[in-house]
């Protein structure tokens, strides 16, 4: 699974490779998630915005997960999309900390440094 | 400028034919506007082998807005385009064809090419294409330079993914489409080393800016106002880039994501250096981009 986090404007953002158990942990996690509210706000801004994974190895896995701030929008291979809700970003402190050992140490700190707010 | 693909080849590049002579740009982009069902939004899916037909994008968005066309567009080849694919097949061959790495001989547009084209093209009894006058953007002076701004199209960046997903705030600022993330310094052969005002300054001076005030001529518009701020870490660092409208306001374009017109805090940017810029607490400077400037970056 390649996970980006959508974090800078100038510099392209940094990506890693994240193995496939995690990959696995993400998606049942997303499974269990339920609607988010339709008033759920926008991740567009300055600074950390949120997870980007894409490229899940499992059959019929979605094309891609993004996790940001309370809401996990799910874009499946035929476009489609739906949006969950992730109560007290449980899901993106969970994911940021499973694949903290494959990003860079300053990254981490600032999507870590977003979530402590 | 913009860059016509001619949709024709299969399994070799098709040629990119980058066209920068400005009246025949306005006058291609005005029959255009005035005949929208010349183009579709995408090509066919049943393109076929041969001439299917010509891809046009436009490099910036002032020039999308003035006509009020997509910055994507494609002309399908066919009787009822005919006339307008001719005009194009022949503009291409007065452009600048663009190398494609490794297929440098082999995506040339040259005589043999353009006579394929036309034989392939259906003609139709020519028209007349009205001219008017471009009607110029005004200019705004400080205490010594003039600049230009324009309206605010964020749709240019943010309708087709491609744009959207590639194009950062510098592109943005320098109102120039490179589908690259381009980055200060690249385009002159000098990227930048470290994320700091004054290096990621000399980067963008090195691209062809000026700082404020340090004038470019009237040859070099758009001469864009734009703004460079730093978020200097410890954990988080980058830089990032405004660019100044018509109506008093900034617009910028926070890496892959949409163009827009407000701050983190949703308001309207009417000042930089006081707007909700979240991390990037340091104020650089303000600049000017310049026409030669925003074609060399990469």
């Amino acid at each position: 699974m390649r996970l980006e986090v959508d974090l800078y404007s100038g510099r392209p953002n940094p990506v890693a490779d994240v193995g496939a158990d995690v990959a696995d942990e993400l998606l049942r996690r997303v499974a269990a998630l339920q609607p988010a509210p339709s008033s759920s706000a926008s991740s567009d801004r300055l600074g950390y915005r949120g997870l980007r994974a894409t490229a899940f190895a499992a059959p019929g896995a979605p094309a891609e997960v993004f996790v940001s701030d309370g809401t996990v929008t799910v874009r499946e291979a035929g476009g489609e999309e739906r949006r969950l809700a992730d109560p007290d970003r449980a899901l993106e402190r969970w994911l940021i900390g499973a694949a903290a050992g494959d990003l860079g140490a300053a990254e981490a700190a600032a999507v870590k440094d977003d979530l402590g707010r | 400028m913009f860059r016509i693909t001619v949709d024709v080849y299969s399994g070799r590049p098709n040629p990119v034919i980058e066209i920068s002579n400005d009246d025949e740009i306005r006058s291609t982009l005005r029959q255009l506007s005035a005949n929208r069902s010349l183009a579709t939004a995408e090509p066919p899916a049943e393109g076929g082998l041969g001439l299917r037909g010509f891809q046009l994008e436009i490099m910036d968005d002032e020039l999308a807005r003035r006509y009020d066309l997509a910055g994507s567009l494609y002309i399908p080849a066919g009787a009822a385009t005919a006339e307008f694919t001719e005009r194009l097949t022949s503009l291409a061959m007065s452009g600048n064809a663009l190398a494609v790495p490794g297929f440098e001989e082999q995506t040339t547009f040259d005589e043999g090419l353009r006579d394929y084209l036309l034989g392939q093209l259906e003609r139709s009894s020519s028209g007349t294409v009205q001219e008017g006058s471009d009607k110029q953007e005004p200019a705004t002076a400080d205490a010594v330079c003039y600049y230009d701004f324009y309206a605010f199209n964020p749709g240019f960046w943010n309708d087709n993914s491609t744009t959207l997903w590639n194009n950062n705030c510098y592109n943005y600022a320098s109102n120039w489409r490179t589908n690259t993330f381009a980055q200060p310094g690249r385009g002159c052969g000098n990227v930048w080393k470290a994320i700091t005002a004054a290096e990621v300054t000399r980067a963008a001076l090195c691209d062809g800016m000026h700082r404020r005030y340090d004038c470019f001529p009237d040859t070099e518009k758009p001469r864009n106002l734009v703004a460079l701020v730093i978020a200097p870490g410890p954990a988080f660092i980058d830089y990032h880039w405004y660019r100044y409208h018509q109506g008093g306001f900034w617009g910028h374009k926070p890496g892959g994501t949409a163009a827009r017109n407000v701050d983190n805090s949703n308001q309207t940017i009417t000042n930089p250096e006081t707007a909700d810029r979240g991390p990037y607490t340091i104020f650089a400077g303000y600049f000017y981009g310049c026409d030669s400037q925003r074609r060399r970056i990469r």
